[in-house]
């Protein structure tokens, strides 16, 4: 169990969880537990202002150790064969006009006439569509040893999204490394905070302009960031939300 | 874990005390907000969610919004340039992507590039041999997109004014270049593209609410001059119910005496009849005296709504008749005298005056007797006395 640093803890709370494997061959396992809520601020005019994420990382700092390729939790291999989805829709349309017209006039019967029209019009269509499913993880790994966490379908984050019975990755020692640690940080970009005003139990979001309303969202992000595990952490638009130092024998 | 009840005991008071100055400021500019706040346009804005916010009326150089959520956001009379960073921000739909694609095309075509350049330091005959010649049609966009870099970069309103008139060809639907033009207009410009504007605007107008927006537009501008040329622009090129109104507002408001003046110039010219009656044909010496007709209480009475101070009436009164001195009478001469004379002594403009004092504003006629010429081209109306 490391240092863990987590002053927002309603909102998001990271914990390392003592690894399981510690195999010289495999690599050691990183656990850790992370869980995120909404949190609640009343500010000095009694506005309580409800706060969630909408999107974070989870972002590993690693001395002495290096992931192990391919160890990495919510990857996904993406199939080499693609079938590709067709809404085609192919319009046949042709149209025959034909006109005849005889002017008949007979020498006979002065002012006769006789015409004659022919119009036909073919039209075929033919269309054909194709379902299919995509899996979607809510932590999936990107580039730079970070993970992006967010609800496919742009929920709030809520719950337990790492525990005990999950390894993230497995970490290889460098050799040669003295020091083998591994810091974790959760962080935040302003753009995925999630803001709700309740005054006197009625939401006023719609009553606050759009201005007013997205500059009180950054200054309480700059407020909460005031809190960061990292307190040097200058307001840059990005919030380090929790913190966890762990020692690695490797 | 820590022992603390509430998320809020922790956080500063300085921050709860940021949140709360701008909960309760009363300008909702977002240039405004920010300044109330102390928040830094270097640092804060970065990965924001400022998604339709209202740039209007700001000044956003030197802001930086690297990676923030931009889409919706409106720049009505914003300024903005080089300094304002959008790295990584979303700009959908915004201004902003014109320019970071104007940006991009010019960075890809140096020559067309050079050629903005050059003539973005050009006089106005230069870009408008340039923009009217017949170009390949393989070039139109590159065309268009120098003429609006030209546009942008120029400090010559001649020059804009060019633009402005071929850019009306670039647009397909006339009401984008309605809006084009009013968000032009809404800049800081000077008088005489903004006179062009109001030009193009004038063959442009639906309806009377649109001609009542580019009044408040023009009329909000704080430089004088560009009020004032707008102002006459707007009476010559533009018809409608809303512009008297939207003037007549405008008058109680308007700072300078001599614009005021000037604006009920315009408007008692535009009344034709008034004009007639005043300062037309039938006022020369010898015939004024034929006028039996009386003005109507309907335009005493606009005349009155109109007429802010009694000096201003006088002075209105005192322009016509020395505008309309005929041309074989020399100002400041006997004759000259004896003419406006006799436009005083007039019947219709005494039974006008009387229909001032009718309806309460309080008049004083001149003496009878002939005054000074120079006295008298001064004040063929003078004010009430104390």
């Amino acid at each position: 169990m490391g240092d863990a640093n987590n002053p927002l803890e309603e909102l998001s709370e990271l914990f390392a969880m003592p690894s399981s494997n510690a195999d010289a061959e495999q690599g050691e396992e990183l656990r850790y537990q992370l869980r995120f809520g909404e949190a609640e601020l009343v500010l000095e005019d009694g506005t309580v202002c409800k706060v969630s994420l909408r999107r974070a990382y989870l972002g590993l700092s690693l001395s002495g150790l290096t992931i192990a390729p391919g160890s990495e939790y919510g990857a996904q291999l993406k199939d080499n064969e693609v079938s590709v989805a067709y809404a085609a829709k192919k319009d046949l349309t042709s149209t025959l006009k034909g006109g005849v017209s005889a002017f008949v006039t007979s020498l006979f019967v002065p002012g006769a006439e006789a015409g004659v029209k022919a119009e036909a019009s073919v039209t075929k269509q033919s269309s054909e569509e194709t379902a299919y499913t995509v899996k979607k993880t809510r932590m999936t790994p990107r580039g730079g040893q970070k993970w992006e966490i967010v609800e496919p379908s742009q929920a709030p984050l809520d719950g337990d999204y790492l525990a005990h019975s999950v390894a993230l990755c497995r970490v290889e020692a460098i050799r040669g490394a003295n020091l083998k640690e591994v810091t974790a940080r959760v962080f935040v970009k302003q753009r995925d905070l999630l803001f709700r005003y309740e005054a006197d139990g009625r939401v006023f979001s719609t009553v606050l302009s759009i201005n007013r309303q997205k500059l009180l969202n950054i200054l309480i992000a700059k407020a909460l960031n005031n809190q960061a595990p990292v307190r040097s952490h200058h307001y840059t638009g990005s919030l380090v939300l929790s913190e966890t130092v762990s020692e690695h024998e490797g | 874990m820590r022992d603390r009840a509430f998320l809020e005991d922790e956080i500063r008071r300085e921050d709860l005390a940021a949140c709360s100055a701008l909960l309760g400021n009363a300008s909702d500019n977002f240039g405004a907000l920010v300044a109330a706040t102390g928040m830094n346009p270097v640092s804060d804005f970065i990965c924001g969610d400022l998604a339709g916010c209202d740039f209007s009326n700001t000044d956003i150089r030197g802001f930086n919004f690297s990676g923030a959520n931009l889409t919706g956001a409106m720049l009505h009379n914003t300024q903005w340039d080089e300094t304002t960073i959008l790295i990584g921000a979303d700009i959908g739909g915004t201004p902003f992507a014109f320019d970071r694609e104007q940006q991009h095309f010019f960075a890809d075509n140096p020559k067309w590039d050079r050629m903005a350049r050059s003539l973005a330091a050009a006089d106005w005959m230069e870009v408008e041999l340039w923009i009217g010649k017949d170009h390949p049609e393989d070039q139109a966009d590159a065309v268009s997109r120098v003429a609006f870099q030209i546009f942008r970069k120029t400090k010559s309103s001649y020059v804009k004014s060019v633009i402005l008139l071929h850019a009306r060809y670039q647009f397909s639907d006339q009401d984008d270049y309605r809006d084009f033009l009013l968000a032009e207009l809404a800049r800081p410009h000077d008088a005489s593209f903004a006179v062009t504007c109001i030009t193009l605007l004038g063959r442009l107008f639906a309806d009377d609410a649109q001609v009542a927006k580019v009044c408040e537009t023009v009329l909000s501008n704080d430089a004088e001059r560009v009020r004032r040329a707008a102002i006459a622009a707007l009476m010559n090129g533009i018809q409608g119910a809303h512009l008297p109104d939207a003037i007549r507002r405008h008058i109680a408001h308007e700072p300078s005496g001599e614009i005021r003046r000037y604006l009920l110039g315009r408007l008692v010219r535009r009344m034709s009849d008034l004009h007639k009656q005043i300062a037309g044909e039938g006022l020369s010496s010898g015939r004024y005296r034929d006028f039996k007709e009386p003005v109507s209480d309907r335009t005493v009475r606009w005349l009155a709504e109109t007429f802010i101070t009694p000096k201003d009436a006088a002075d209105v009164a005192l322009d016509e008749v020395e505008s309309t001195l005929p041309a074989h009478l020399k100002p400041n001469s006997a004759a000259a005298a004896k003419y406006l004379d006799d436009c005083r002594r007039c019947k219709k403009v005494r039974l006008l005056f009387a229909d001032f004092q009718r309806i309460g504003l309080q008049f004083v006629l001149p003496p009878q007797k002939t005054p000074e010429p120079s006295s008298q081209l001064r004040s063929p109306l003078s004010l009430p006395s104390a």
